[in-house]
């Protein structure tokens, strides 16, 4: 980076609005006097809190022939908010003797203004050089381009030329774009350069720009020399367009305006018309071959050039949760700004924040240069001596045509256990519960494993009776049978009556199966005569001791007067029967006819009992 | 007879259900495919901060028994050590599930949700209240409930027959429908606070789009970590909501773990 002499720094501070306040701008010259035949550097930097800065405006400059020389620009984000600095260099030539005045440079963002102060420079007459040191440079070899307002056969009055100092790179290879514009005549005016059109090809300016003297055929030249660094980001054939100069020129008179005498000197001023000319260099072509796939190694870092890599940290000491810088600077000869960020090896025992790059750029002896310093913050999670391993990267080397893998040194960092009253780990806030008495909390971690991991018992069973599924129908089920038994038995409790009507043909049926069973013939009848007595006592709600048959007949004409005489015969012909049988057993075989007289019971009682139910 | 009738029908259904009494199905034992021990290899991993290849052991434990808190939590251990935070929640989140009064699970749980800008207790929530709440898992809880119940209807069906002591047993009646229906109660309001499908965003920073496809506009981002609903599904996407923000949107489905 050039070191300016500092002669003179002004930063004023634009329009007070809230915005404005960042944006600023100032000016620094390297000299502030400067012979005729000498140039003035003036860098104007430009910052601002948006990524994307307005060019400066400069003022008409009537002593000055001015030129840019390039811009350069950093961009740095920090705690998510963007800042850059954009720095436009410029070579000023005198053109006249006495106090030149570099007037307010301004620059604007929306209602937000600055301008720099006034710089004044003197323009004071170059020294005489010494003798057989005349700056005298070798014609070019090629016929330049360009036509002049010259006498046939003679060389023209102005031209270019552009040229490159090699014809065949490497992708991302410098290469360098010489244009020089010669003019014999003094020109009217400042010339406007227009740069050649390229495409696919990143460039740089070189300044400063370069001033001397050169023969052609036989005629002296003042020659301007811009040089140009190209990058070509694509591979094949590139075409450099044709560098342009426009400039004004005093059109053939008779009178010699360099003449020694006075009055041809005198008459040659101002009386011939301007003559604009315009005048380009030949196009050329720039052969770019992509680099070697063979060998390129894992961690390629696109940069082409040479390049060294260094990395350090602020401190050699730290604690857990307290962060350390990590600071990573590639250094070299290349287009540094295709150059990719070193890949980090793994850092478990880190919390490793993105990194934030900066470029800054050199352009000493024709080649850019450099260095690119990545920061990365690291914050420790754990106590001891924690290492950060080398950290590589790999470049092609154009000159020796194959890919270098150069790293850093390992580095290692002493982390001491937390400081319980310092700030939490980034991104993490701490419980506020403080530490007991006596207690020091230096960090918080996960608590550790769980040895032997098993479920409990009470959580297994009940987590089964949870999946117990349609077997929680049971206890429902239960319920409802129990109550529908108590339900019942409580009906019962209440109405004795109702039950024995209900129940009477049911017990006499299961009486009269008992009877068949029985092989005692008088038995079988007293069971018989229990079952017709029984069922008719409970369907009469008369008690079966001391029932007659009249008492029977009686209350069926009253109760059920719907029922007919010849059931009521039936019913008085068993009963008769029965009685008979029991207290006059027949002659003989005492079972005769009982099995006849069963049946007819059996077939008797359904029917009453449907008689009853009408 | 009749209540030792049902208690016989309640210990056949517990028999008929309940798993083996072992912690895993080798006898206590998490043997890993080559044959090693993945507690103890996994712990040996761990302790050596190997925690990539720990969280391997435990992840192929875990596969063979889902329901052991315990090994979900050394998982979630694993995972967070090593970096991923967004699976360690979901990890610790399944553990928490299974026994929410574990102490090391809730600690563990809310040290990694914190990392993502959530705490395990809701604000404005009494811690106390909160770990009241969720002293059981809804398993668990379910569980409870369904005894509270059994035990409700014997007491009833006896007060209901044994109509001469009902004196004796009304107050233990009453007693155990008083616990059912506390049970019940909390078993019902833990399932509806809690959501049916969940799930935490295991991606770095999740875009959350209006619709189910790349071609839907973001709408917010979403840190690794964070708890969510899960709405619905189309295809590869899921239809998410956080209730903390009030807002939902879909998202890739590989960027959601659910729980």
């Amino acid at each position: 980076m050039r070191a300016y002499a500092a002669l003179l720094a002004v930063a004023i501070s634009g329009a007070a609005a809230a915005h404005g306040q960042e944006l600023s701008i100032s000016a620094q010259v390297n000299k502030t006097q400067v012979a005729l035949d000498d140039q003035v550097v003036l860098a104007v930097t430009v910052t601002g809190p948006q990524a994307s800065l307005p060019d400066p405006q400069l003022p008409a400059l009537q002593n000055f022939s001015q030129y840019s020389s390039g811009r350069n620009q950093s961009i740095s984000f920090v705690n998510g908010r963007v800042s850059s600095s954009v720095t436009h260099t410029f070579v000023l030539v005198p053109r006249a003797l006495g106090q030149g005045v570099i007037s307010p440079i301004s620059v604007a963002v929306g209602n937000s203004r600055a301008q720099t102060e006034p710089i004044e420079i003197q323009v004071v007459r170059s020294q005489a050089p010494p003798p057989g040191a005349e700056p005298v440079q070798p014609a070019p070899a090629a016929p330049p381009a360009g036509a002049a307002p010259g006498q046939a056969g003679r060389a023209p009055a102005v031209m270019i030329t552009a040229e490159l100092d090699k014809r065949k790179v490497f992708v991302n290879e410098q290469a360098i774009l010489t244009v020089r514009f010669y003019s014999s005549v003094p020109l009217l005016g400042n010339p406007e350069y227009v740069p050649p059109k390229l495409e696919g090809v990143l460039t740089e300016d070189l300044p400063p720009l370069r001033n001397y003297n050169a023969n052609f055929k036989g005629r002296t030249y003042g020659v301007t020399e811009i040089k140009t660094a190209l990058f070509p980001m694509q591979t094949g054939r590139r075409t450099i367009g044709a560098a342009t100069v426009r400039c004004q020129l005093q059109q053939d008179m008779a009178l010699d305006p360099f003449s020694q005498d006075f009055f041809d000197r005198f008459f040659s001023q101002g009386l011939n018309p301007a003559q604009t000319k315009t005048i380009a260099s030949q196009p050329l072509q720039l052969e770019v071959a992509a680099l070697p796939v063979a060998g390129r190694p894992a961690d390629f870092s696109g940069g082409v050039g040479r390049f060294t890599l260094s990395a350090n940290v602020d401190k050699a000491r730290s604690q857990v949760g307290d962060a350390v810088n990590l600071t990573v600077t590639v250094q070299g000869a290349g287009n540094l700004k295709a150059l990719g960020n070193p890949a980090l090896p793994e850092l478990p025992s880190w919390r490793v924040f993105d990194p934030v790059a900066s470029v800054s750029q050199e352009k000493k002896g024709d080649t850019v240069s450099g260095s690119k310093v990545i920061r990365i913050v690291l914050v420790p999670r754990v106590s001891g001596e924690l290492a950060i391993p080398p950290i590589t990267m790999s470049y092609f080397d154009p000159g020796r045509q194959e890919y270098v893998r150069i790293h850093t040194a390992a580095l290692t960092v002493s982390v001491a256990p937390g400081d319980p009253n310092a700030a939490p780990a980034v991104g993490y806030t701490a419980p506020s519960a403080p530490a007991a008495k006596g207690l020091t909390r230096v960090n918080e971690d996960v608590i550790y494993l769980k040895v032997r991991p098993a479920l409990p018992a009470a959580t297994r069973w009940l987590e089964a009776v949870a999946g117990a599924g349609p077997l929680h129908s049971l206890p429902f089920l239960f319920f409802f049978w129990v109550s529908g038994l108590a339900l019942y038995r409580g009906r019962l409790a209440a109405d004795p009556q109702g039950v024995r009507y209900r129940a009477a043909l049911r017990a006499a049926l299961k009486q009269l199966q008992v009877a068949q069973l029985e092989n005692d013939p008088q038995k079988a009848v007293a069971l018989m005569n229990d079952a017709l007595y029984g069922y008719l006592a409970d369907k009469l709600g008369e008690p079966a001791a001391g029932l007659t048959m009249r008492r029977v007949q009686e209350l069926l004409r009253k109760r059920q007067p719907h029922l007919p005489d010849p059931v009521i015969a039936c019913i008085k012909d068993i009963w008769e029967e029965l009685d008979s049988r029991r207290f006059a057993p027949p002659a003989g075989d005492a079972a005769d006819g009982l099995d006849e007289l069963r049946r007819r019971m059996a077939a008797l009682l359904p029917d009453l009992d449907q008689e009853f139910k009408r | 007879m009749i209540p030792a009738y049902l208690a016989l029908t309640l210990a056949a259904a517990l028999a008929f259900t309940a798993p083996s009494a072992t912690t895993s199905p080798n006898g206590g034992r998490h043997v890993g495919p080559d044959g090693h021990d993945a507690l103890s290899e996994g712990q040996r991993l761990y302790d050596a901060g190997d925690y990539k290849a720990a969280a391997g052991w435990y992840g192929q434990a875990v596969a063979r028994e889902r329901r052991n808190a315990d090994l979900h939590y050394n998982l979630g251990n694993a995972l967070f050590k090593d970096g991923r935070t967004g699976p360690a929640i979901a990890s610790y989140q399944r553990a928490f599930s299974i026994r929410p009064r574990d102490p090391d699970i809730r600690q563990n749980l809310d040290f990694a949700l914190r990392r993502a800008g959530e705490n395990l207790v809701p604000p404005g929530v009494p811690p106390l209240l909160f770990i009241a709440f969720h002293l059981f898992s809804e398993r668990e809880l379910s569980g409870l409930h369904w005894l509270a119940c059994w035990l409700a209807l014997l007491l009833a069906g006896l007060f209901v027959w044994k109509g001469s002591r009902r004196e004796t047993l009304l107050p233990w009646t009453a007693a155990a429908w008083l616990l059912w229906l506390v049970l019940g109660g909390w078993w019902l309001a833990l399932r509806l606070t809690t959501p049916q499908r969940s799930g935490v965003i295991v991606s770095a920073s999740a875009e959350i789009r209006s619709g189910p496809g790349d071609n839907f506009s973001v709408s917010f981002t979403a840190p690794e970590g964070r708890r969510v609903q899960i709405l619905s599904d189309s295809g590869e996407w899921l239809e998410i909501g956080m209730l903390k923000e009030g807002v939902k949107g879909w998202i890739a489905a590989a960027a959601v773990e659910p729980i």
